[in-house]
C-alpha cells in the first residue's frame, strides 16, 4: 500500500475506533447522567482493553516505521538539527490548529459544538442532533489523535504501550493550556515541551516525566484554568 | 502445591492494597490513583534497610509504613485542595513523580538495576523462608488489614468519612473539619499499602521501579471497582478474581505472553462492561 493511502487508511481507522467508543460507551454513560468519574474509569477500560488487543494482534515488541532508504534529510537552524519527520510533525500541528480553528468558528458544525457545550438542553430544544454532532467530534477527535501516533511512529517507532506517556502529555498540555480556546491546548503544549527540555538541562532526562506531572500539579494548584482564562 | 501458595500469597498482598485504597475511593470518594507510590515505598524501605543495614524485616514494616504516612501526609495535604476529576489527576501526577524518584535516586534504590538478595523474614530465630510459611504471615497481615478497615469505617470517623462522600458541604456545615478527615484516611491508607509493599519485596527477593507504575496504580483500583467499592469482601474477591484471571487463561491454552494480554482485555472491557450496567461493582455499596 502506497504511505499517503496507508496513512489516510490510518487517521480513518482511529477516528472510527473513537466514533464507536463514543456510541457504544460515552453516549449510554450521558444519557443516564453518569458522573464524570464514571466517564473517567470506562474510557481508561477501553485503553486497556485496546492496547492489549493490539498487542496480540501485532507482539508487544517495538517497531520501526522505516520510510525509504532510512536516510532522512537533516536541516540545521543556527546550531540546531531538525529532521524532515519533525519538520512535517511542525508543519501538521500548524495545520491541524487551524483547521481546527476554522471548523470551529466558521462552520455549522463548530457553532453546534459550540452550542452544546454551553447548554446541552437548550441546543436539543432548538433542534440541534446532539448525538450526531457529538459523535462527530468524537471522530475528528479520534482521527487527529490517529495522526499523531503515526507521525510519532515515523519519528521514533511504535509499541503497544506508546499510548499512556503520550496521553498524559496531551492531558497536561490541554490543562495548563485552559479549554475555550483552540489556540489554549498548542500553547500549552509548546511550555510543557520548553519546561521539559530546559528541566532536563540542569537534571538528567530520566526525570522528564517527573517534571511534567509536577507542571501539571503546579497549574492545578495555582491555576487550574489555565494560561489562558477564559 | 506451591504454585497454588504462590498465587494465594499474591491474592493476600494485592487484598491488603485493595482493602487500603477501598479506605480512600470507597468510604471517603476520592479516586486516587497514587496507590503504587505508597506500594513502593513500603517494598523500597525494607529492601533498603534490609539489605544494607540487615534490619529484621518487622523493623523494616515499621519504618516503611511510616515513611508512606509522612509521604500520605505531603501528598494528601497537597491533594486535599482538589476534587473530581483533578484530584484524580493530581494523584496520577505524584505516582509518576514518585515513580522517578525510584528510578533516578541511583545512589539509594540502584535505578532500574532494582534491589535483589532481599532476605524473607524472621524472628527470634523464626523463619519464615519456606513458602508456606510466608502465606501464614501474608495472611495473618491481611486478615489484621481487613479486621482494622473494617473497624475504621464501623467507628464514628467511618461515617464522618462516608458523609463526605455523599455530601462534603453538608458535613462541613455540621461542624466537621472535613480536610482533617480526608487527610487522615489518605495517610492511613498509605500505610496499609506500604505493608503490602514490604511483604512484596521480602517474599520476591528483588524489587525494580517497573513494577510500582501507574499501569499498577490502575491496576488495584479495577480491583476495588470490579469487586465493589465500600465492601471489604468485594475487595478481596476482587483481587482473588484479577490475580487468578490469568492464570485461568492460561489453563484454557493460551500461551502465557497472549494470557498476559487477554487479562488486561478481559479486565478491560469488564471495567466497561461494569460503569455500563453496574456501576457499584459486584457486591459494592457506592455507585462511582
Amino acid at each position: 500500500m502506497s504511505l499517503p493511502l496507508a496513512v489516510a487508511g490510518g487517521i480513518l481507522f482511529a477516528g472510527l475506533t473513537s466514533w464507536l467508543a463514543y456510541y457504544l460507551v460515552y453516549k449510554p454513560l450521558r444519557s443516564r447522567r453518569a458522573s464524570n468519574t464514571v466517564l473517567l474509569v470506562a474510557s481508561l477500560g477501553i485503553f486497556i482493553a485496546l492496547q492489549a488487543i493490539i498487542a496480540i494482534l501485532f507482539t508487544s515488541q517495538f517497531q520501526t516505521l522505516a520510510i525509504g532508504s532510512g536516510t532522512e534529510h537533516l536541516f540545521s537552524i543556527g546550531s540546531g538539527v531538525i529532521t524532515q519527520v519533525q519538520l512535517i510533525i511542525f508543519g501538521c500541528a500548524v495545520a491541524v490548529t487551524l483547521l481546527l480553528w476554522f471548523l470551529l468558528k466558521k462552520t455549522m458544525f463548530g457553532k453546534a459544538l459550540t452550542a452544546i457545550s454551553d447548554d446541552e438542553e437548550v441546543s436539543k430544544i432548538v433542534g440541534i442532533n446532539t448525538g450526531k454532532v457529538l459523535g462527530g467530534m468524537f471522530f475528528i477527535a479520534g482521527a487527529i489523535g490517529g495522526l499523531a501516533g503515526i507521525l510519532v511512529g515515523f519519528d521514533t517507532g511504535i509499541e503497544p504501550t506508546m499510548g499512556l506517556g503520550l496521553l498524559l502529555a496531551a492531558v497536561i498540555a490541554a490543562i495548563i493550556g485552559g479549554a475555550g480556546n483552540v489556540f489554549a491546548a498548542p500553547a500549552g503544549a509548546f511550555l510543557l515541551g520548553f519546561v521539559e527540555n530546559f528541566g532536563i538541562w540542569k537534571l538528567s532526562g530520566e526525570w522528564k516525566s517527573a517534571i511534567a506531572l509536577g507542571l501539571l500539579i503546579l497549574f492545578l494548584l495555582f491555576r487550574p484554568e489555565g494560561i489562558f482564562k477564559r | 502445591m506451591d504454585y497454588l501458595i504462590h498465587l494465594a500469597i499474591f491474592i493476600s498482598i494485592y487484598a491488603i492494597l485493595a482493602l487500603s485504597l477501598n479506605l480512600v475511593v470507597g468510604y471517603t470518594g476520592l479516586l486516587s490513583v497514587a496507590h503504587a507510590a505508597f506500594y513502593g515505598i513500603g517494598a523500597y524501605t525494607t529492601a533498603i534497610l534490609m539489605t544494607r543495614l540487615g534490619t529484621n524485616f518487622f523493623l523494616s514494616v515499621v519504618a516503611g509504613m511510616i515513611s508512606a504516612a509522612l509521604l500520605g501526609l505531603i501528598i494528601g495535604f497537597v491533594l486535599s485542595k482538589f476534587e473530581g476529576d483533578f484530584y484524580a489527576l493530581g494523584s496520577l501526577g505524584f505516582n509518576v513523580i514518585v515513580w522517578s524518584i525510584f528510578l533516578n535516586w541511583q545512589e539509594l534504590t540502584r535505578g532500574p538495576l532494582g534491589i535483589p538478595g532481599i532476605p524473607r523474614p524472621n524472628l527470634f530465630g523464626l523463619s519464615f523462608s519456606s513458602n508456606l510459611a510466608f502465606l501464614i504471615l501474608a495472611s495473618l497481615f491481611l486478615i489484621l488489614v481487613f479486621l482494622a478497615s473494617r473497624f475504621i469505617v464501623n467507628s464514628s470517623f467511618g461515617r464522618a468519612l462516608k458523609a463526605i462522600r455523599e455530601d462534603e458541604k453538608a458535613i462541613a456545615v455540621f461542624g466537621y473539619n472535613t480536610h482533617h478527615f480526608k487527610l487522615l484516611i489518605f495517610i492511613i491508607s498509605a500505610a496499609m499499602a506500604a505493608l503490602a509493599g514490604c511483604l512484596f519485596a521480602s517474599y520476591i527477593t528483588f524489587i525494580d521501579p517497573s513494577t510500582f507504575t501507574i499501569n499498577e496504580s490502575i491496576f488495584i483500583l479495577s480491583i476495588i471497582i470490579l469487586g465493589g467499592l465500600a465492601n471489604g469482601r468485594g475487595a478481596v474477591l476482587g483481587a482473588a478474581f484479577l490475580v487468578l484471571l490469568p492464570e485461568a487463561l492460561r489453563f484454557v491454552g493460551f500461551p502465557s505472553d497472549i494470557a498476559a494480554q487477554m487479562r488486561q482485555v478481559v479486565y478491560g472491557l469488564l471495567l466497561v462492561l461494569l460503569m455500563l450496567h453496574r456501576p457499584q461493582g459486584l457486591v459494592g455499596e457506592y455507585k462511582l
